[in-house]
């Protein structure tokens, strides 16, 4: 057995692609935020974001068929926590993907913007033969010793 | 979710109980469509008991507040709690709407 553990934690789950499960995948997305060290408000705005992104996988890749599957997965890290949702519909085109302008208010477009202003990084990644890949990270602000925060 | 009417005096309030998301937001959607459909001269939404709110459920009130600025009716947000309000803020609609974070209608 190897004396030097991982730095990286995984948890990965395969969820029905209906809206039903959305409970499920915010439960447990906000137990992973808080084991990643993530304060509880940003534990709340990533749980949104997460739940944003696989609500988009159910409209746009899987078109409202509740059916299909997708995959979610987390990779704690010291300093970051990254996520991964795959699908297996119809591939997202990136340079359609645009959060609305916010003064423009109508229904719709606000799940990009949220993703976007909640995470650190987020790219769309569309090499795969079936589907797409949306790949999300969460850097952790690194805390001094007296408990305050310094900027990474 | 649950959703409950109580009407008087020319407003209806709609009370909303539970996450307002992808999968119980169409409930609500009908039931405020309904509203304004009939004209109703004032809405209040109390999400008082609403933990949690997406981007669907932000669709839904904005609907709602399209509805009531053809009819002229006056919709009004109350019990926006310290849960959701960050969502609000996020979408930055919480300047958008009559909104309250306490529960008193005036």
């Amino acid at each position: 057995m190897s004396e030097v553990a991982s730095d990286t934690r995984t948890v990965e789950i395969r969820i029905p692609s209906d809206p039903a499960f959305m409970a499920v995948v915010r439960r447990l997305t906000s137990a992973v935020g808080t084991l990643a060290g993530l304060p509880p408000e940003e534990t709340s705005a990533v749980t949104l974001a997460v739940d944003e992104a696989c609500t988009n996988v159910i409209k746009h890749a899987y078109k409202h068929d509740y059916g299909q599957q997708m995959i979610l997965n987390f990779e704690l890290k010291p300093d970051r926590l990254e996520l991964r949702l795959r699908d297996y519909g119809t591939k997202c085109e990136p340079s359609r993907i645009k959060g609305r302008d916010l003064d423009d208010v109508r229904p719709g477009g606000l799940g990009v913007h949220i993703i976007r202003k909640v995470m650190d990084e987020v790219e769309y990644d569309t090499g795969h033969d079936v589907g797409t890949e949306l790949r999300m990270t969460k850097f952790l602000k690194a805390v001094k010793t007296d408990g305050s925060d310094t900027s990474r | 979710m649950e959703v409950t009417l109580a009407d008087s005096e020319g407003r209806s309030e709609v009370t909303v109980s539970g996450d307002l998301d992808m999968q119980s937001s169409p409930e609500l959607r009908r039931m405020l469509s309904d509203l304004v459909r009939k004209n109703v001269p004032h809405i209040i939404i109390n999400l008082e008991a609403v933990p949690y709110i997406d981007s669907s459920g932000l669709a839904t009130l904005v609907e709602c507040m399209q509805g009531t600025n053809r009819t002229k009716a006056r919709l009004q947000l109350i019990g926006v709690n310290e849960k959701i309000w960050p969502v609000f803020e996020l979408a930055r609609l919480h300047k958008v709407f009559e909104i309250s974070r306490d529960a008193t209608v005036d």
